[in-house]
């Protein structure tokens, strides 16, 4: 088991290396961020001079290799636009990222929970057949779109939440919304039907049988087996919207990473991809590698035939 | 299909059902497709009709172009007649281009891009998966940390990164949308490969001197099949609104070419004076994505029956102990 | 068959750690999202309704944030520039009509071509205490010099030889060449402290201290950066005590927040969005013809390329309908333009003008040897611009009608510029510059001059003419040479000089504030009404 979880740590770091090289390997090709900054008098030896001061001319493997030093060092590189270490940047927005990821996982639980269950036990009923039309629908819709008509009616027709920007609880609402309902309408699909799966299993009947109350069959011992498939899809999902939250962030101008990584994109400053990137890698690395070892802690049938 | 599981499969999913019919084999057999079609299906597949008839006939019929600008007739509401004389169904934009005509050069694209990057994606992905599983564990190894390195990426970024280095260009969409979705198909196969690697008709072609190849194309690969079939539809879908989404965000598909993302793109400035530039396509979107959705639910619901029968989700130890319904997760 | 209690007990522990995790982690989250959003509410935000008593804030709604607020690294891109002029004053600034003024200079004096003598303003201090000398100035222009620290804006400074200390209130500037524009060229170059920040320089990129009528507070970057007046300021303190600028880049999500009160000014409104801010009640749209202006260059670098010849170009010239782009991309507020010269500046000749004439390009086409027109492609931005993806769409449409289809290539700002730097681009590029002063001869030189970062044309003659401009010192002169070159725009058409841009404005009603051509946002002119 130790060498298992070892050998998944190793293949994580592997991984992040190459995820590294290969947003390296863009910024190459990419060109360089002075061109997008200089004032408009700039001439073109002054610009070649810049360049030249800030290494960027420099033959590839002279840069390939500060970037792998700095690499090994922790140090992420040093944005030219923003004249801050790469991290110190993506650290002050982290904070809004994680905020908008939890407030989306809020909304997952809220609508995912009790549609999925409900809609279950209730099987081919007309609340089953709203819910599932409704996660479809959920699922159908481009985010920037529902993000879009969000902000069209609650904001601009009924001044019902602020149109963008973070401050209060009610800035946070349509976002968490955006983001949410997305996963929401698929968690509750999942949910449904591994609760109908366990619904039929023997050992339901088996509590049932046992004259339990049909709450406490449902909610303690259906519930409990059902939700681990959706978990784990879920768990892998969120390592996801960490990094994902990209188009959300742009649309309601929430100031979080992934609004900075699409502006450092454009603006090719790409220490800041490169921090950005790196960060949610990890995040994904580490949520998977932690699913895994929790899916085989709990499920003893992984168990078995693994070792 | 003509391999010993896939008919035991169906001829199992037939057989539990309460039929009015004579329950002959070959009956039973052929009326079970017309059985199964369940009303989400028949919606589905009519809604998928309208659009793709649309898509391609569509501009016969209306015959606007969809790329005349008329500044004087800009921001027209649908159902009404512009200052220039002629009616619109949906409406002008912002440059006066008429609405309905760019909605269905729109589909066009749209369909065509997600159709074309679907297919490269499922040829590359399955490929590999099915090499990943068949060729022992350091290949195996190798390709599943590419494949952990394609989804650590994000999309949205990679999509960005790629198009403003090469340039707007339709081939550059469909590279991006491929580089993203071939994994899907890639961990499908493979799971499948892995657990069918130990299942005894597998064994028996082998100890008959069934070679690699053979044994990959004959018997591994059509009983991928039905589960490749799944994963595509749902692909399909991701690809229409991811083609969306980075056209949205300006870097997908050229600008003289009319495709929904760049519609709603535009029209995001004039939502609150002149809701339709936006919401039409992005109302067409939806619909279509619904109906492939839809599509995609009934061809699981029929092609794959394990996901339904009783062991379904939380049953089949898995030999790399992630969860199941990989469909799900495509 | 109910089954005794002490069953019913077994199910509860089992299911125990379950509902335990469960609702730990469903009140972790609420937690995270509590506390976070309080975190925010209890750093001053400056935003009505807080809940504070502080005097009531103007907010201003920007198209994106500051990348930078150090003087001497300003960008480009971003209201840097504006947010710089609020904390910091320069020497010399401009007035509403492009003139210089004085500002931290009170006189100056040409000593010699290349001398300029400046008498400094007296008893003026910094927000953090110090006193504004002669010796803050020489140490300004010298450290954006440093080549050891590489500023952004030592670039515009490079003409400056030394600064030259006389006394305590008198300076001298002495340039490399004789400078005619030097003045323009210092005009927004704000002043920093010598003593604060020589030990640290890169102070100025988080504490910034200047003398500037407003003082910094705080800049929660991405999301707002607060100012507060400045009591001890040279004109008194401003009227209005405190600004927060936000970044909204949505135009649509901008005017919106102006509509529903959260902002009081809204930079940059489309035009289509103008009844939205007229029928809110609260807010008025306040416009100005603005000094910066669309250019469609010709590049003629090829000799194969259809805008080589001299024909095309000014066929070009007269399929395009600047009527119409003005009328349905801004409101008919525009100025057309005929040369590169604006209306406003110096020189303007205004007999030369660019009739909508779709018979005549098609019959200049034919003579070029292009009876049935050709495919052409258009270089132009994407949101870098205001309104550039639509003028330079409607621009294909326009030409569509005369037999030429244009490939409109809407490009991110990285590969735009880099095309344009690379001389990579398609024979049509669409360009803005944007120049406050008065002469507009260093615009002209900087896209018209071969060879130059931002000029994708080549034209010996022009270059001639502008060098000649340049080397003049004399004002009466260089409008003789400006006129000159105007009547050769005319005749040679390097480029279809379409129109200038309007900027609007969203602003509350109780707001007394006038916008400029020039785009500067200095709130110490603005007040709230009584």
């Amino acid at each position: 088991m130790i060498y298992y979880i070892i050998g998944r740590a190793v293949r994580g770091l592997v991984v992040l290396l190459l995820v590294s090289m290969v947003v390296f390997g863009i910024s190459l090709i990419s060109g360089d961020p002075i061109t997008l900054l200089i004032p408009i008098e700039t001439s073109p030896e002054q610009l070649e001079e810049l360049r030249n001061a800030y290494g960027l001319n420099d033959p590839i493997p002279a840069r390939m290799g500060r970037f792998l030093e700095g690499l090994f060092r922790g140090d992420l590189g040093y944005s030219f636009r923003y004249q801050q270490p790469a991290f110190s940047v993506v650290a002050e927005r982290l904070g809004a990222t994680i905020e908008l990821a939890f407030a989306a996982m809020l909304v997952i639980l809220l609508v995912a929970l009790p549609a999925g269950v409900v809609s279950a036990v209730k099987r081919d009923s007309s609340f089953d057949t709203v819910v599932m039309a409704g996660s479809v629908l959920g699922h159908s819709l481009p985010s920037f779109f529902l993000g879009l008509l969000l902000i069209y009616l609650f904001s601009v027709t009924l001044h019902i939440f602020p149109t963008s920007g973070r401050g209060t609880l009610a800035h946070i609402v349509m976002p968490a919304l955006t983001l949410g309902l997305f996963y929401a309408g698929r968690a509750a699909r999942l949910l449904r039907s591994s609760m109908l799966d366990v619904l039929h299993q023997e050992y339901m009947r088996t509590a049932r049988a046992k004259g339990l109350a049909e709450r406490i069959v449902i909610g303690r011992h259906a519930l409990r087996n059902a939700s681990l498939p959706v978990l784990t899809i879920l768990g892998l999902e969120l390592g996801g919207l960490l990094g994902g939250a990209v188009v959300t962030e742009t649309i309601f101008a929430w100031p979080g990473i992934g609004k900075l990584a699409v502006e450092a994109v454009i603006a090719r400053d790409f220490p800041i991809v490169q921090a950005v990137v790196l960060l949610t890698a990890t995040a994904f690395v580490v949520v998977n590698l932690i699913v895994d070892l929790l899916y085989g802690l709990l499920d003893p049938r992984v168990r078995l035939t693994r070792t | 299909m003509s391999e010993p599981y896939a008919t035991a499969a169906r001829q199992a999913h037939a057989k539990e059902r309460i039929t009015w019919f004579t329950p002959r084999r070959v009956l039973a057999d052929r009326l079970a497709v017309v059985h199964s079609l369940r009303p989400k299906g028949v919606f589905a597949a009519m809604i998928l009709i309208i659009v793709v008839l649309s898509a391609f006939f569509g501009n016969a019929i209306w015959q606007v172009d969809p790329s005349f600008q008329q500044l004087s007739a800009r921001l027209v509401p649908p159902l009404s007649v512009g200052s220039d004389g002629v009616y619109h169904l949906f409406g002008t934009d912002h440059l006066g281009r008429d609405l309905l005509a760019r909605t269905l050069a729109g589909a066009r694209i749209s369909l065509l891009v997600a159709l074309l990057a679907m297919c490269v994606a499922a040829v590359v992905g399955v490929s590999v998966g099915l090499a990943s599983g068949v060729f022992g564990s350091r290949v195996d190894h190798a390709v599943m940390t590419c494949v952990d390195v394609q989804l650590a990426l994000p999309f949205t970024l990679l999509a960005i990164s790629i198009a403003t280095i090469t340039g707007p260009s339709l081939m550059n969409v469909i590279v991006v949308l491929t580089a993203t979705s071939w994994v899907a198909f890639a961990r499908v196969v493979r799971s499948q490969v892995l657990s069918l690697r130990e299942m005894e008709f597998i064994s028996a072609a082998r100890s008959l001197g069934c070679g690699p190849g053979r044994l990959l194309v004959r018997h591994l690969l059509p009983n991928c099949a039905s589960i490749i079939i799944v994963i595509s539809s749902f692909a399909a879908a991701r690809m229409i609104v991811a083609e969306a989404t980075i056209s949205f965000l300006g870097v997908g598909v050229p600008s003289w070419i009319p495709s929904w993302g760049s519609m709603i793109s535009e029209g995001r400035t004039y939502l609150p004076v002149a809701w339709w530039v936006a919401i039409i396509p992005g109302g067409a979107i939806t619909v279509s994505v619904i109906a492939i959705n839809l599509l995609g639910d009934w061809l699981r619901d029929r092609l794959d029956p394990r996901l339904t029968s009783p062991n379904g989700l939380t049953g089949l130890p898995r030999r790399n102990g992630r969860g199941r319904s990989d469909a799900e997760r495509a | 068959m109910r089954l005794a209690d002490k069953d019913r007990t077994t199910d509860r522990k089992a299911g125990d750690p379950w509902r335990r995790f469960a609702l730990a982690l469903a009140l972790a989250m609420v937690a995270t999202v509590g506390t976070l959003d309080l975190a925010e509410d209890a750093a001053p935000s400056g935003r009505p309704g807080d809940g504070t008593p502080a005097p009531r804030p103007l907010v201003v709604a920007t198209a994106s944030d500051a990348i930078s607020i150090n003087p001497f690294d300003a960008t480009v891109t971003t209201p840097d520039i504006q947010m710089i002029r609020n904390l910091y004053d320069p020497l010399v600034e401009l007035d509403r009509d492009g003139r210089p003024v004085p500002a931290l200079a009170t006189a100056w004096t040409r000593i010699s071509p290349t001398t300029l003598r400046f008498q400094l303003r007296q008893k003026v201090k910094f927000h953090h205490g110090e006193d504004f000398t002669a010796e803050d100035v020489k140490f300004t222009f010298d450290a954006v010099r440093d080549p050891a620290q590489k500023y952004r804006q030592a670039s515009n400074f490079s003409f400056v030889d030394r600064v030259e200390v006389l006394d305590r209130f008198t300076v001298q500037l002495v340039t490399k060449r004789p400078e005619a524009a030097a003045l323009r060229m210092i005009e927004d170059f704000g002043m920093v402290s010598a003593a604060y920040t020589k030990a640290h320089p890169a102070i100025l990129n988080t504490k910034p201290n200047g003398t500037g009528a407003y003082r910094f507070v705080e800049w929660v970057k991405d999301d707002h950066l607060t100012m507060e007046a400045f009591p001890g300021h040279w004109r008194g303190a401003p009227a209005i005590s405190r600004v927060t600028w936000r970044a909204i880049k949505d135009d649509a999500a901008r005017v919106a927040a102006l509509v529903t009160g959260e902002t009081d000014v809204a930079h940059s409104v489309p035009t289509d969005l103008i009844p939205l801010v007229e029928r809110s009640g609260r807010a008025e749209v306040r416009a100005v013809a603005a000094m910066r202006s669309y250019w469609l260059m010709l590049v003629n670098t090829r000799p194969e390329l259809p805008t080589a010849k001299k024909e095309v170009r000014q066929a070009l010239n007269y399929a395009i309908d600047r009527n119409e782009l003005n009328r349905a991309l801004f409101g008919g507020q525009a100025l057309l333009l005929a040369t590169a010269i604006h209306p406003k500046s110096l020189g303007y000749d205004p007999r030369h003008t660019w009739p909508y004439d779709p018979a005549k390009a098609k019959e200049l086409l034919a003579r070029a040897g292009y009876p049935n027109g050709f495919t052409i492609g258009l270089h132009a931005s994407s949101g870098r611009y205001p309104r550039d993806r639509e003028i330079s769409q409607a621009i294909a449409g326009q030409l569509a009608r005369v037999g030429i289809t244009v490939r409109v290539k809407n490009l991110e700002v990285g590969q735009f510029t880099d095309g344009v730097f690379k001389k990579t681009t398609d024979p049509l590029v669409l360009l803005t510059f944007s120049d406050a002063d008065y002469d507009r001869t260093t615009t002209v030189s900087i896209s018209h001059r071969t060879g130059q970062l931002w000029s994708v044309i080549s034209h010996p003659q022009l270059d001639d003419l502008i060098t000649r401009v340049e080397g003049t010192l004399d004002d009466a002169a260089r409008a003789e040479g400006l006129r000159e070159a105007q009547a050769w725009m005319m005749e040679h058409a390097p480029a279809a000089y379409l129109l200038t841009l309007v900027d609007i404005y969203g602003v509350n009603k109780a707001v007394r504030w006038q916008p400029r051509p020039d785009d500067v946002l200095n709130w110490r002119e603005a007040a709230f009404a009584p």
